[in-house]
């Protein structure tokens, strides 16, 4: 790390300034959320009031639950847990294979095959919609757990995001592996999965979160409600009878703990990747 | 590196293949049968598993249509709209790193005891915080019911609630409380957990689901009453005031400086870059990014000055007329002498000169009908003359009395910034630093200390060692911002201004493309691939430089 | 690391048990055929024989009488879900195949409470009607049709597809995802004659029937009735009034509130579209090769749209109205913008509002939260004090189901309660609202109505068994439901005239102008379709004219320019399509029996006669509805038709 490695660890008037201009942005960035919150506790009638009263006249805490009775909330929350899991999971599995051959492997034609995966990437996903749900349901897919996890394990995305990681690795250190007789399998799980770790733990992030939040694709592959996932669910309080916004923000404040979640879980990881990194390298 | 090119090959495919089975069935599939469909004339509605009427190749027609043809001119019209909104990147780019290096810099609290105090230091401060605002705005007793208390709000819907004046001033003390108990518990975590919790502070938007953000911002952006406007107000006031008592050729020449200075550090920005480039001190590809910070500072720096030089001129409507002199005054009276030979001229142009200088055009219409007579047919046309004397202008920040914030998402001149500075709220915290941060972390200590050895600090440590080691990150950043912002921009005009005030984008257009009327995917896939050209030349640039600075 | 790879594989792994042994098999279908049997009761036909076996065997074990289907509608849904469990044991034992094989019907709808009630109906009259077990569910679809498209055209979509209006229709059927239905809706009494003329062109292309209606929509004059007396300005007439009666009214009623500081507008959701094609503009021409929407009457009806927000200042500028809402209220078949109109109308803000019949729920709730609720919380703790608890209760049970849903029935004798609670200050304090025809400059309404459909998925493994839904859209009991909760008004004149649009649950206080016969009138005799042109697409169209009237709307073009640029816009894009499309141009050249000349502007070589108006009901009734002896519809400007456009022209 550039500055800590070598300031000690006090308070100087640099890191007073910093601390100062970072609380100042939290709070830009606290407001909106306080004020979702007094909107997901007012009454809809009382939304639009709130702009000018600051705090709703009457609290209604009761939308919380109620967002439960409406709406089979509690299974939309698993769904859309249980299939962001899986597809993370695969996801940093076959990207981070990808990646290595991608970026530690010299092979003939290499860059033009990586160019072809990023290209991908730079085609607008609606035109694909349609040829997509094709093949989802010239598989079997449609309808089940499988379509909803299997598409998205394999992504362009997480090849490129790992592969640029594993650039960044000095290539002496799997030159040292190999003189020393490692194999590709080993240099990849011993030497490099270990250093790509925050590229890792960054990609599972963005996969989780991605999928969690996805709406479009759960929503053409899915027609049981029991395959449902949370912004689907959510569908319900803006539908053509009315866009009941103090539940659309109360259901998707709930929608929100479990990624707060993981990611809590997670950047523990990206930190200690960090220390590892530094002692290791 | 191991073995012959062929045995590396095969091992690679071996690494590659888990991730490759699933690409070209669920990706490169689809990407290749749009390529070939954007040269037919593909359309839903005629070609699909019930008919049995064939697709027709039809050459480039469809690009030609895109770009030259009768689709041009929307096509280009969303991708300004586009490129207007993608001036958010660099800010936001920008942001992000500063905020990465700034988490970086922050260092976390050592010890538990250290922690554990400065946690008691902030929660005393909070609470004197807490006390202090609720003791500063809360409005005392509840005033005596039979004295009269009066109404200030009422309900705009079907709300239990009419609220008197102590009422709302209740609530606003509870939201104050709020606020102050807010920011005292952003200081008390920073303080007790340092960079841990600003980093999930700021990473929060990201978490939140799209449909929820763009309707709370919504709600944010409201005109009147909404929390931005309602923070803006007193800081146009102070500016108004400024403005007011001080001469207009203050603000003409201070607009013109900062337009003139922006103009020359963008043409400096861009001889450097012109001049690196030839030398071949630097790529293309950052000759591209630089072009990207130019763009954005002109709008920035040009937008602020034309501002500056509208401030003295505060007296625009809301409707976008401008203010009306003597001379249109008189071609008003002229006007009405044929459209209304029923009025005493003398008397309407007793009136007019009785309005001053400048005034307002509702002013005019007033004392013009009181003049002429006073009926609702007098007032239709005094008001038709007056409106059509005074023209339509840039409305800029000002309006009618004094200094208005504007009308986010209605107004065409401001919607998209509203969209940007959303954006940009989005995304500061979100992926973009975590990648910086990640990046950072990667960076090998020894090269500081190399660097430290060197005598490098501060400024020429960032761009010697930081810069060029987080090269491969920034290229990711800066190639997948490009496309989420060429691909962007949908949801946000869907919900947020149903794609009025000039925000449709060109993920819109596609989709309306592709999904309404004949469902023409063929068309649609054209625009994509079209997209997808203006993508690639940017990202092979990149690549290239991509390449040569980490020596791969 | 590999730990925690490991351990969260592991818990994965245990997910996906849970995933596939819980979730998955979670079936609510039988419980709510077990429901539908109950409701049914011992019946005749094939189901009500099974229910009455399963009473027989229920008196046989137990000692109490089972419930009979009156009261089983009335139990809480607890208690009901206990004896639907007891029914499906018994059905699953004694039957030859278990109530959750019964096929499942897919309906792509929006998921909201009234559509739970309505499958539920569906339900019970198939039940009734063909004696089998029958399912349905809801599948949420986005707001527009896109799913639906993506899965049909692949062979997977829903069984029953929502459209809405002639152009979702159109694509519906040219993409040939929607199932012919004409032969079935002759023989099975659905077809055309039953449905208002102006919901044809949303359910049949080209003779064809594809579809049936679920409801029609339309928006219509709301107003207070109290700010009309207040003011001394008589009530709309219910034939209709002309613009200028109205601006007379709306100038008086647009006022500075003394209280709050707020400004009152006269009138809001008067719409440029619907002014300029009610005043004589017309958008296409007869034979819909050429726009024709440049015409004196559209500027006029432009300027008068420009002049209402501008001149007069009784309607709100777009700037205004961002101000005063942005969140929605509840609010059927519209978007949030529309919701805060009928929000701002509730709260007298605004003194009359063009708004559909289903802006009931909003000002039912606001009915109830403002004055009836505390009113009745007042008569309640009189009434227990007087020790009249059997009222008492009465009113207690009406403010928990009218608090659950402003739709659930009450009875005649909670009403009667309700209006006797009511002091005089709590009915000043009522919303009074009344209900008229459209202004138009020439004072005949006019509506452009169209309806929501449902479509058979031709592709459909059920498909049969989906088209009886369509026969249940013309059941009884399908557009009583429509009509008496105030979904707009249901697409049926016969059932309309035989049963009225008014039932349980009766209008609150106040608000009864929403059972007015000018809703039905309003269909019946000024509706008229939306015009389509097989030269251009609907959705092009409206990207094209929507920000020019957006400019015209924020007063930053004149009303001739506006209509000049629509016009331009679309003969440009028509010209543009026909210079492509050989087959387009073939059809053009039929139709105008000329060639079609590239330089030549499209509006000079065109046709210039405008479409003949169609008469707004077709005049014999070839088929009536399978129940027979429908009555004359007592509408009380029935008699008022309205004049060919040409006329308005002229």
């Amino acid at each position: 790390m550039p500055a800590p490695a070598t300031s000690p660890r006090r308070l100087t008037l640099a890191t007073s300034a910093i601390f100062l201009a970072l609380v100042v942005l939290g709070l830009t960035f606290v407001i909106p959320f306080l004020w979702q919150i007094l909107i997901s506790l007012s009454s809809l009638t009382d939304v639009d009031l709130l702009s000018q009263t600051g705090f709703p006249p009457v609290l209604k805490p009761g939308n919380y639950p109620l967002v439960f009775e409406k709406v089979d909330f509690a299974k939309y929350f698993f769904n859309s847990f249980f299939v962001a899991g899986w597809v993370t999971l695969l996801q940093v599995l076959t990207s981070s294979m990808a990646a290595y051959a991608f970026s530690r492997i010299a092979w003939p034609g290499r860059d033009k095959v990586f160019l072809l995966y990023l290209g991908t990437l730079m085609i607008p996903g609606v035109v694909l919609m349609v040829p997509n749900f094709a093949v989802v349901l010239a598989l079997g897919m449609f309808n089940s757990y499988w379509g909803l996890i299997i598409p998205g394990a394999f992504t362009a995305y997480g090849t490129f995001l790992l592969r640029q990681f594993m650039l960044t690795i000095p290539p002496s250190l799997d030159e040292a592996a190999s003189i020393d007789g490692a194999g590709h399998w080993r240099i990849f799980t011993q030497v490099i999965l270990p250093l790509a770790r925050p590229g890792l733990i960054v990609l599972a992030i963005f996969s989780f979160l991605g999928n969690y939040n996805s709406f479009f694709w759960p929503l053409i592959l899915t027609k049981d409600d029991n395959l449902r996932t949370l912004p689907i669910g959510l569908l319900a309080f803006d539908s053509t009878y009315g866009r009941e916004t103090p539940l659309i923000m109360a259901g998707s404040l709930m929608a929100m703990i479990p990624p707060i979640l993981v990611f809590l879980f997670l950047q523990k990881y990206l930190v200690r990747g960090i220390q590892l990194g530094a002692v290791k390298g | 590196m191991i073995g012959s090119a062929r045995k590396r090959l095969l091992i690679a495919l071996a690494f590659l293949l888990p991730n490759l089975l699933g690409f070209i069935v669920f990706t490169a599939g689809p990407v290749a049968f749009s390529l070939v469909m954007s040269f037919t004339d593909w359309a839903l509605t005629r070609h699909n598993r019930y008919s049995d009427t064939a697709v027709q190749w039809v050459g480039i027609e469809n690009y030609q249509r895109v770009l030259v043809g009768d689709e041009a001119h929307l096509f280009w019209d969303y991708f300004g709209n586009t490129a207007f909104l993608m001036l958010g990147i660099p800010l936001g780019i920008a942001g992000s790193l500063a905020l990465a290096l700034m988490l970086t810099a922050l260092p976390a609290p050592a010890s538990t005891p250290r922690r554990a105090r400065y946690a008691l230091l902030g929660i005393i401060l909070t609470l004197l915080a807490v006390a202090g605002t609720w003791l500063l705005t809360t409005p005392g007793p509840p005033p005596d019911p039979a004295s009269g208390s009066e109404l200030l709000l009422r309900s705009t819907e079907t709300g239990l609630t009419d609220l008197t004046r102590y009422d709302v001033a209740r609530l606003r003390s509870n939201a104050a409380v709020l606020a102050a108990a807010a920011a005292g518990l952003v200081a008390t975590s920073g303080l007790a957990f340092g960079p841990m919790f600003f980093r999930g502070l700021f990473y929060l938007p990201s978490l939140l689901s799209g449909v929820a953000m763009f309707l709370l911002w919504k709600t944010l952006y409201r005109p009147e009453g909404g929390l931005i406007n309602a923070g803006l107000a007193p800081i146009l006031g102070w500016i108004d005031l400024a403005a007011r008592s001080s001469p207009p050729l203050l603000w003409h020449i201070a607009g013109i400086a900062l337009a003139a200075a922006t103009v020359l550090a963008a043409l400096f920005l861009v001889i450097v870059g012109l001049s690196r480039l030839i030398h071949r001190d630097s790529g293309p590809a950052s000759f591209v990014g630089r072009l990207a910070i130019v763009a954005t500072m002109l709008a920035v720096g040009l937008g602020s000055a034309y501002v500056l030089v509208q401030l003295p001129q505060r007296s625009l409507l809301p409707s976008g007329r401008a203010p009306l002199s003597q001379s249109s005054l008189s071609t008003v009276i002229d006007r009405l002498a044929t459209d209304l030979p029923s009025a005493p001229p003398d008397a309407l142009r007793r009136a007019a000169a009785g309005l001053g200088d400048t005034p307002r055009t509702t002013d005019a219409i007033s004392a013009l009908t009181a003049a002429a007579g006073d009926s609702a047919a007098d007032r239709a046309a005094v008001t038709r003359a007056v409106l059509d004397a005074a023209p339509l202008v840039y409305e800029g920040l000002t309006s009618g009395d004094g200094l208005q914030p504007p009308l986010w998402l209605v107004d065409a001149r401001w919607a998209k910034t509203a969209l940007i500075i959303m954006g940009i709220w989005a995304g500061l915290g979100g992926g973009t630093m975590l990648l910086f941060l990640a990046g950072l972390s990667n960076i090998p200590p020894e090269l500081y200390e190399a660097a430290s050895i060197d005598g490098a600090t501060g400024w020429s440590r960032f761009i010697h060692v930081t810069w060029p080691q987080l090269a491969p990150t920034t290229f990711f950043i800066v190639i997948m911002s490009t496309i989420g912002g060429l691909q962007g921009g949908f949801e946000q005009a869907m919900v947020m201004t149903q794609g009025k005030a000039d925000t449709i984008v060109l993920a819109y257009y596609i989709y309306n493309i592709a999904f309404t009327d004949q469902f023409q995917l063929g068309l649609a896939s054209a625009i994509a691939w079209v997209m997808f050209i203006l993508i690639f030349a940017m990202t092979a640039l990149n690549f290239r430089l991509g390449s040569q600075m980490t020596g791969d | 690391m590999r730990a925690l790879i490991a351990g969260l594989i592991g818990v994965w792994a245990i997910l996906t048990a849970f995933a596939y042994t819980v979730v998955l098999p979670d079936e609510r279908g039988d419980e709510a055929l077990a429901l539908a049997y109950l409701d049914l009761g011992p019946a005749e036909g094939p189901a009500g024989t099974i229910v009455a076996d399963y009473l027989a065997h229920y008196r046989s074990q137990n000692p109490q009488e089972h419930p009979t289907p009156e009261q089983f509608r009335t139990l809480p849904d607890a208690e009901r879900s206990a004896f639907a469990a007891l029914f499906r044991d018994w059905y699953d034992r004694t039957q030859p195949k278990p109530l959750a094989d019964a096929p499942t019907l897919v309906w792509s709808t929006d998921d909201n409470p009234a559509r739970r009630v309505q499958c539920h109906l569906f339900r019970v009259w198939h039940l009734r009607t063909f004696g089998e077990p029958l399912d349905i569910a809801t599948d949420p679809s986005n707001r527009d049709t896109t799913k639906t498209v993506v899965q049909c055209v692949a062979g997977a979509g829903p069984d029953l597809i929502e459209s809405y209006g002639p152009s979702q229709l159109a694509q519906f059927v040219d993409a040939g995802v929607a199932l012919d239905v004409t032969d079935l809706a002759l023989q099975r009494g659905f077809g055309p004659e039953t449905v208002f003329s102006a919901a044809l062109t949303s359910m049949s292309r080209d003779g064809r029937q594809y579809a049936f209606p679920c409801n029609v929509g339309y928006t219509i004059l709301f107003y207070h009735r109290d700010l009309f007396a207040q003011a001394g300005i008589p009530e709309p007439p219910p034939q209709g009034w002309t613009i200028e009666q109205m601006l007379g009214a709306a100038r008086k009623l647009t006022a500075l509130e003394a209280s709050g500081g707020r400004r009152r507008v006269g009138i809001m959701g008067m719409s440029a579209w619907a002014m300029a094609l009610a005043d004589g503009g017309v958008f296409f021409n007869d034979k819909a090769t050429a726009s024709i929407f440049n015409s004196p009457e559209t500027v006029a009806a432009f300027r008068t749209f420009q002049e209402l927000m501008y001149l007069h200042q009784v309607m709100p500028t777009p700037a205004e109205l961002a101000s005063m809402a942005a969140s929605g209220g509840a609010n059927m078949n519209m978007g949030a913008e529309a919701a805060s109109a009928s929000a701002l109308f509730s709260a007298k803000i605004c003194a009359m509002v063009v708004d559909g019949r289903w802006s009931y729920v909003t000002f039912a709730r606001r009915q109830l939260d403002r004055v009836i609720f505390p009113a009745l919380q007042r008569r309640i703790a009189a009434l227990e004090s007087d020790s009249a608890r059997e009222e008492a209760r009465l009113l207690k049970d009406a403010v928990a189901s009218l608090t659950r849903d402003v739709l659930v029935p009450i009875s005649d004798r909670q009403h009667e309660l309700i209006e006797a609670a009511l002091t005089p200050q709590d009915r000043a304090e009522l919303l009074n609202l009344g209900v008229a025809h459209i202004p138009t400059t020439t004072g005949t309404p006019f509506y452009e109505a169209a309806a929501r459909v449902a479509i058979v998925n031709r592709a459909s493994p059920r498909a049969p068994l989906a088209a009886r839904f369509l026969e249940f859209l013309a059941s009884e009991e399908y557009n009583n439901q429509i009509n008496f909760t105030f979904d707009s008004i249901s697409g049926t004149p016969g059932i309309i005239a035989r049963n009225g649009i008014s039932g349980p649950p009766r209008a609150l206080p106040g608000l009864e102008a929403f059972d007015s016969p000018v809703f039905v009138d309003a269909m019946d005799s000024y509706a008229h379709p939306k015009q389509l042109s097989p030269f251009v697409g609907d959705a092009r169209v409206g990207q094209l004219a929507g920000p020019v009237i957006e400019q015209l709307t924020n007063n930053l073009i004149g009303p001739a320019e506006a209509a000049r640029l629509i016009e331009n816009r679309i003969n440009a894009q028509i010209r543009a399509n026909l210079l492509r499309d050989a087959a387009l141009r073939a059809l053009w050249e039929s139709l105008e029996g000329k060639p079609f000349d590239p330089d030549v502007p499209l509006r000079d070589q065109a046709s210039s006669a405008p479409p003949q108006a169609p008469p707004a009901r077709p005049a014999p009734r070839a088929h009536q509805p399978r129940h027979h002896a429908a009555p004359a519809l007592p509408a009380p400007g029935a008699h008022l038709r309205p004049l060919p456009l040409a006329a308005v022209n002229a």
